[in-house]
């Protein structure tokens, strides 16, 4: 009875859930954890239709996917120690610097 | 179903039996290895077993001691941290083959909980959830040694885990598998072709890290006690230091089961293929039981006879009798039940059983036998320091593991 | 209902459940905890869609390894009550957000129900290592290459950036 709808929409599900954690989260650490959701989402997708449309074209590509978070997970969270050290904390609303001073009022 | 649940159930209970026999071990070499006798003194009704009574006092002691929850600790990950620890350390057994397939009249049975085709890679995967236990107890405990624990441990393990990986490849390569079962079976009986002689750097390589992935000396920084008091465990008490401490065991376990199957031939008796041993079945068993009867004469006449020290009205006095007796006994009357019966005709299933048997046996001596290197390393090697061992994983280990996966892959592919 | 079904939703179930863990647990400690329940759950429905390999890698590499950085990183960072009690947003927001999220995701699901998607399914022992290996090392080398390339890069570009100046000070 489950068929590869299910599969879809928990992974649309898993991909809005990481979404809401970026734009809501104000902590670094938590929207980085929130793209991983959202990766996550995506690579279900992907391995479902790969089993069932027959292709493994599906896990291949999220074979690399879970490559690239390893990758960005890495650098991400080097960012994230660069800029606690530099600014003692790890809030996005202390990080706006570049902001328009006149308009921001 | 009976048949996947036994074989869930018994290599769980025999190591389960393991570990206090582990702990009693590590206790009693230490000793030997200090100069001293070690444990010897608790008892029932008289008899210590060589002070291996103490382990069964240890448990008791352990069950009734205080639970102590620290005031200022987050009481949901303090709490599931020593479960996640032991638990995961325990669902490694699942796949690894204990003995050669049984060629039943329904089909064969591999004597593996599961045989799970990613084999090696579930062992990995399901080892490297094991840090979580440590680092939840480090950060849960809110105490700042058993913090720094918990952050040593996990930059520790992560760094390990890549050279015990990249040590493995060489062995897949040859076996073609990454099936422990067939890993197995491609090392074959004789020893010259095991992995430990194709595969040298790989071992050596796969030993070390494996000592650093189960936290052991001289890698235990993570509870380094003369800097860290206790590390990660320091708030525990009770039963939920018990779980950590019986975790550490069954991770020594696994990882000596690991080194035997890899590369000591798991199964594999000496010079003994299974269609040999299944072939002789019936010899085996009739010598196997003669020898042990004849051992427990030996061993059973030794300490009824032995004289003793114990002072008179001690319970003690009468430990050698106690033990020896039924021993002589039992050896007595195996011999003669043998002598009277001769060999016994076992049939196609009775001779696999027997095989499967003594190869069983065979493996559990060469798990023993890690166990006991990895004690013997704990009490004669120091500790590293923090960035030595650092830079031995990432600067030493890791580029001789690739230089063994490269010279491998070339020798595969030339051979 | 057969047993696949019912694993499905449990894996699902907890799949969910623990990914609205991690967006609104107010400590990041819980959240990284979460998240490894979310990646478990997902890798038990790549079991289910007969990726053992993948669901391997999975528990592997992301439980295993990035998530364990994630909590090496809270736990290095040591963040004061304070930094764990982030600003947050008002409520409006909030709803706002809740209700873009709302929308999204039933026109997404919609999306999906339109679909029709025809193939054969996979047949049984088609995600085992084999065939993907065998995938990836002939028809994917190069992009396999690359991916190398990516992780030693972004190795050395952590070290870089995460190295303290010692000259300096």
């Amino acid at each position: 009875m489950v068929e590869l709808p299910h599969f879809l929409i928990v992974s649309v599900a898993l991909f809005v859930l990481g979404f809401v954690g970026v734009i809501l989260r104000r902590n670094l650490i938590v929207v980085l954890m929130s793209i991983e959701l959202m990766l996550n989402g995506v690579n279900l997708s992907f391995v479902a239709f790969s089993r069932y449309l027959g292709d493994i074209q599906g896990q291949v590509a999220g074979f690399f996917v879970i490559v690239l978070a390893a990758a960005e997970a890495a650098v991400g969270l080097a960012i994230i120690i660069l800029i606690f050290r530099r600014r003692g904390s790890v809030q996005t609303t202390r990080l706006t610097d570049l902001k328009d001073e006149i308009h921001a009022a | 179903m009976t048949a996947t649940l036994l074989k869930i159930f018994v290599p769980f209970g025999v190591i389960m039996q393991i570990v206090p026999v582990l702990i009693w071990l590590e206790r009693k070499g230490a000793a030997y290895i200090q100069d001293r006798r070690g444990p010897n003194r608790a008892s029932i009704a008289g008899v210590r077993l060589g002070g291996l009574i103490h382990s069964l006092a240890d448990v008791v002691k352990l069950i009734f001691k205080e639970d102590i929850w620290p005031t200022q600790a987050n009481r949901l990950i303090y709490a599931l941290a020593p479960f996640i620890a032991m638990s995961v350390a325990c669902v490694t057994f699942a796949v690894i083959p204990w003995a050669a397939p049984l060629n039943l009249s329904s089909g064969t049975m591999s004597l593996q909980a599961l045989d799970f085709n990613t084999g090696i890679l579930f062992i990995f995967a399901i080892a490297s959830i094991g840090v979580y236990g440590i680092m939840m107890a480090g950060w849960g405990s809110n105490n700042k040694f058993s913090l720094l624990g918990g952050l040593r441990a996990s930059a520790q393990m992560v760094s390990y885990e890549l050279t015990l990986s990249l040590s493995v490849v060489g062995v897949l390569m040859l076996a073609g598998s990454v099936e422990l079962g067939s890993i197995v079976a491609d090392q074959g009986s004789e020893v010259w072709t095991w992995n430990l002689v194709r595969q040298p750097l790989g071992f050596i390589l796969f030993v070390v890290a494996a000592f650093a992935e189960t936290n052991r000396t001289p890698f235990d920084l993570a509870e380094a006690e003369a800097e860290l008091v206790a590390g990660y465990h320091t708030e525990y008490s009770s039963l939920k230091f018990a779980l950590f401490f019986m975790a550490e065991y069954v991770n020594m376990i696994i990882a000596s089961a690991l080194m035997a199957t890899l590369f000591l031939g798991g199964w594999q008796v000496p010079f003994a293929g299974t269609e040999f041993l299944r072939d002789h079945a019936s010899n085996i068993f009739y010598y196997g039981l003669l020898a042990f009867g004849l051992f427990s004469i030996l061993v059973g006449g030794f300490l009824a006879l032995r004289r003793t020290k114990v002072p008179w009205k001690d319970a003690r006095r009468f430990e050698g009798k106690i033990l020896g007796i039924p021993a002589l006994v039992v050896g007595i009357g195996l011999i003669f039940w043998q002598f009277t019966q001769g060999p016994v005709v076992l049939g196609t299933l009775g001779s696999q059983a027997t095989a499967a048997i003594l190869q069983f046996s065979v493996f559990l001596g060469k798990i023993l036998f890690f166990c006991w290197v990895f004690i013997w390393v704990r009490w004669t090697l120091p500790r590293f320091r923090y960035d030595q061992l650092m830079a031995l994983g990432w600067k030493v280990m890791l580029p001789l593991a690739l230089i063994n996966l490269v010279v491998t892959a070339v020798a595969v592919l030339i051979l | 209902m057969s047993g696949f079904d019912i694993l499905f939703f449990v894996f699902a179930g907890f799949a969910l459940v623990s990914a609205m863990g991690v967006v609104v647990s107010p400590n990041p400690v819980y959240s990284a905890l979460s998240l490894v329940l979310t990646l478990f759950s997902v890798a038990g429905l790549f079991l289910l869609l007969q990726a053992e390999f993948l669901a391997v890698v999975q528990v592997l590499t992301y439980a295993g390894a990035i998530l364990v950085l994630f909590v090496f990183i809270i736990m290095l960072l040591n963040l004061s009550d304070f930094e764990l009690m982030e600003v947050r947003m008002g409520n409006l927001g909030k709803a706002l957000l809740t209700l873009a999220a709302v929308v999204a995701f039933i026109t997404l699901a919609f999306v999906v129900h339109l679909t029709r998607i025809t193939g054969d399914p996979a047949v049984e022992g088609f995600g085992d290592i084999s065939t993907l290996g065998r995938e990836i090392f002939t028809h994917y080398v190069i992009p396999f290459e690359i991916a190398g390339v990516l992780l030693t890069v972004s190795l050395i570009g952590a070290v870089m950036l995460a190295k303290k100046n010692l000259t300096k000070e």
